[in-house]
């Protein structure tokens, strides 16, 4: 089974705890695993450390670097990234800053984690086909044909 | 120009047919987007299914509340119809539960009513750059497919133009191969029948790779055989005049003929010899082509002697030496390619003539066969998992001992 890594970014500790404890399951399979972050500098020094992140769940309001800036440093890392944006419920002000800036989905809070997890597939989903797509053309593109 | 993207619009409200059209105004003249309006989802669902290649819909704007089907239904429905459209839903301002449901539905991105233009141009762009880049990326893979399957082809043909048989006769046996580095390759070999048991045998190895290299291959494959057959049996007449074919002339006459057309500076290295079987002379010329081996039926080896000359398609007037050597029972000569010396392990090491000869010396040569398999299996053990960079061929000329 395919497994993928999410970097979890939110200044509350809890948040940690939590996310383990009720994606359990997804991490028993292995089909998840987590890292954790606490503010945005943290988060790129994660994507710095680590080529495997797939996801990136970020909250907004954080010290250092609060999510929506962190939204517009990942291209830099990886235009392919998937990044969703946790607000508070229906801020609908940062939720569109956030779209606009290039986040794949968006969740309120307190997470709905049947939400979060159809979230997440979803946005594997999408990964996986551009992925596909890039993967295909770069490999024919490596093999050097002219 | 490029042709505008096309934005089917969804809503039971007659209203917005006009707002958009007022609000997009610039981007409609531009050129950037056109419009296409329905009033529910079956009516969406039905310009999708209008869709012609030439002027699709790129994506979809629904609002949420319509009669006959709804916003939600429709957006499960327009996968299954065509894939590559994206929709945005449009719902009430902070309408969560309708936003949220959209979304796990596949909905690309939302906006809010009152529709806020500046975030829908925003929106529009967005979803529409990325559609751009699957496609250019879905596009590029396409090409690139279609490009194998010809370089397959391609790859298919030049490998049939190899001999896969070769003259049986009971003083010599010759066996040969070309492993390509890419789908073409530029190495090629020949033997070529020239009655009397005389053989021509070619080995050569056309700078660059690929497509280029295969090209050039072909037009100096093309070149050296006719000149060799023309040379060889020049008609009834001249039949006996030209009994020995010389194989300096034809390097040094292909030699010319390549340079005529050869825009492109690429050069061929040819090893041409004549090989008589009822005495076991060879008669041979070099140009630029790495040293063929001979092993002895003692074990031992030894290079050919020569002067290896000029690649050919480099110097126009370049006259090609001849030299003479004699097999004896129970030799061997194996021609090859530099695919074979210069094959790199995972360590960047070369394989190396000295490998080459260790591998085949120590016991008497056997067959051609054996002997020509055996280079390709070591070369193969040699590079390991190490990339292959050059095209590999070998091609071993035995003469049968007396016993034989």
């Amino acid at each position: 089974m395919d497994s993928y890594k999410i970097l979890v970014v939110d200044d509350e500790p809890d948040l940690e705890g939590l996310v383990l404890q009720r994606m359990r399951r997804e991490i028993r399979s292995g089909r998840y695993s987590f890292v954790f972050a606490r503010n945005g500098v943290e988060a790129l020094e994660r994507l710095n450390d680590d080529d495997g992140i797939d996801i990136v769940i970020t909250d907004i309001n954080m010290p250092e670097m609060d999510g929506l800036t962190l939204l517009e440093q990942i291209p830099a890392f990886d235009p392919k990234l998937r990044c969703v944006i946790v607000s508070a419920y229906g801020d609908m002000k940062n939720i569109r800053t956030a779209m606009n800036r290039g986040a794949f989905d968006f969740l309120n809070k307190p997470i709905d984690f049947e939400d979060l997890r159809l979230t997440i597939e979803r946005s594997l989903e999408h990964l996986k086909s551009i992925r596909e797509a890039f993967e295909a053309r770069d490999k024919m593109l490596a093999e050097g044909r002219p | 120009m490029e042709e505008p993207h096309r934005i089917l619009v969804v809503d039971d409200e007659p209203d917005l047919e006009q707002l958009v059209l007022q609000r997009m105004r610039r981007e409609i003249r531009r050129g950037r987007y056109s419009f296409v309006f329905a009033r529910n989802g079956v009516e969406a669902l039905e310009r999708l299914n209008e869709n012609d290649g030439g002027d699709s819909i790129d994506m979809v704007l629904t609002d949420i509340n319509m009669p006959e089907m709804d916003g939600l239904t429709l957006l499960k429905q327009i996968p299954s119809v065509d894939p590559n459209v994206r929709s945005v839903v449009v719902s009430a301002y902070g309408d969560m539960k309708n936003i949220r449901t959209a979304m796990n539905r596949g909905a690309f991105d939302f906006v809010t009513k009152p529709i806020d233009f500046e975030d829908l141009r925003i929106t529009i762009e967005r979803t529409l750059e990325h559609l751009t880049m699957l496609r250019e990326a879905l596009e590029a893979r396409d090409k690139l497919v279609a490009l194998r399957s010809d370089l397959d082809l391609a790859s298919k043909m030049q490998q049939s133009i190899l001999p896969t048989r070769f003259p049986e006769s009971p003083h010599y046996e010759i066996f040969g191969g070309m492993e390509p580095a890419r789908d073409v390759g530029g190495d090629f070999f020949d033997v070529i029948d020239l009655s009397d048991g005389r053989i021509g045998i070619t080995v050569a190895d056309v700078s660059g790779k690929g497509v280029p290299a295969a090209l050039f291959m072909m037009s100096s494959r093309t070149l050296l055989n006719s000149v060799a057959v023309a040379r060889a049996n020049p008609g009834d007449v001249l039949g006996e005049v030209n009994r020995l074919l010389r194989p300096g002339e034809v390097l040094s006459e292909v030699n010319r003929l390549l340079q005529e057309n050869n825009d492109a500076a690429m050069f061929v290295t040819v090893f041409f010899a004549i090989y008589d079987s009822s005495t076991g002379e060879l008669v041979y010329s070099n140009g630029g082509h790495n040293p063929p081996l001979v092993l002895h039926a003692d074990g031992s080896s030894s290079l050919l002697s020569q002067d290896p000359g000029v690649a050919l398609g480099i110097a126009p007037d370049f006259s090609y030496d001849m030299y003479n050597a004699t097999l004896a029972p129970g030799d061997a000569l194996i021609l090859y390619t530099d695919g074979v010396t210069e094959a790199e392990n995972e360590k960047t090491e070369q394989f190396g003539l000295e490998r080459l000869r260790d591998i085949l010396g120590g016991s008497p040569p056997a067959s051609a066969r054996e002997i020509n398999t055996k280079v390709f299996e070591e070369v193969k053990a040699f590079a390991g998992k190490a990339p292959q960079f050059d095209d590999i061929t070998c091609l071993t000329l035995y003469r049968r001992g007396e016993s034989e």
